[in-house]
């Protein structure tokens, strides 16, 4: 029986959600992906100190996805879940993607401890960390979560569902709150 | 020593290096596929100025629109070389260009100031 494609269309109905991706993740694809959200916030969000904020922000989370997926593992590694929510008064990004558990233990102690500073505190490890740290093997600054952190005031949100002992599927979340931003 | 320059694209900023007048733009978005392999000319050409720098003046532009976390280190490098510069005897100036409302931008210059002890002259782009 031929797929009924009207179920899809329906689910896609909530109008909140601009974008829904799941897939491959490099260079190109988030490039694509980032382009879809500029051109909805060049038209949906007047504030340009919004449109901004949320553009970046959505550019860390998507690279960091990019950066995190476990590539050396071909069962797990390919594929991330990238999302972006429009409401009245916030913006939501989310990314999604499997991670085995000793990589769970690292992103818990590093977001943890983000979450545990202050604002001056915060802006104290990010300059501590960019003038010390060097590249990851990944290519990366290890500055990521603390930057999405430091711009979004601390609002980093996370979640791991366990599937077994090995593997958990990791959330990433952040919520851009747009009534404040406007007052500022 | 030659200008260098490299075209803006959708990813990478517009970079002009002139070693005659010792004007440095670095203009637009900078989000590269592989930042070192980006910033590393420039770093290079920096390292040639740095050579002839005595009595020369260094007056730097950096107008980003914004840059990706990995990027941030890789600039880092670019304003520790003009740090060097400077100990070699040239006069160097970095104009720091934001938006108005553009906390972070601002904030960022903010932070390489402190980092590495170089005033860095923030400046609001005018409309």
């Amino acid at each position: 029986m031929p797929k009924d494609y009207s179920k899809i269309y329906d689910e896609m109905q909530d109008e909140n959600f601009v974008l829904s991706y799941k897939g491959q993740v490099g260079f190109v694809q988030i490039n694509s992906l980032l382009k879809i959200i500029e051109d909805r916030l060049e038209t949906a969000e007047t504030n340009p100190k919004t449109r901004k904020k949320v553009y970046n922000i959505a550019t860390e989370c998507f690279q960091n996805l990019s950066h995190h997926l476990e590539k050396n593992s071909q069962t797990i590694g390919v594929k991330g879940l990238a999302i972006f929510e429009a409401y009245e008064e916030k913006y939501i990004i989310a990314t999604g993607n499997y991670v085995f558990k000793e990589s769970e233990m690292k992103i818990r102690e590093k977001i943890d401890y983000i979450n545990s500073l202050d604002k001056e505190q915060l802006r104290d490890y990010h300059r501590q960390m960019l003038a010390n740290e060097s590249f990851s093997d990944k290519g990366t600054a290890g500055l990521g979560f603390i930057d999405i952190a430091r711009k979004t005031d601390g609002n980093i949100r996370y979640e791991f569902h366990h599937l077994n002992n090995e593997l958990a599927f990791f959330t990433l979340r952040v919520e851009i709150i747009r009534t404040e931003l406007k007052n500022i | 020593m030659e200008t260098f320059r490299i075209d803006k694209t959708s990813n990478t900023p517009f970079v002009q290096l002139d070693a005659d007048t010792g004007r440095m733009e670095i203009k637009g978005r900078s989000v590269p596929e592989n930042p070192l392999e980006f910033y590393t000319p420039i770093n290079d050409w920096l390292e040639h100025f740095k050579a002839e720098a005595a009595e020369r003046v260094l007056s730097m532009d950096v107008e980003l629109e914004y840059f990706n976390t990995s990027s941030s280190k890789c600039l880092l490098d670019v304003f520790k070389k003009i740090v060097a510069i400077q100990k070699s005897g040239a006069a160097v100036e970095i104009n720091w260009w934001c938006e108005e409302f553009d906390d972070d931008m601002i904030e960022a210059g903010k932070d390489y100031q402190d980092l590495l002890g170089l005033p860095f002259n923030i400046k609001i782009i005018e409309e």
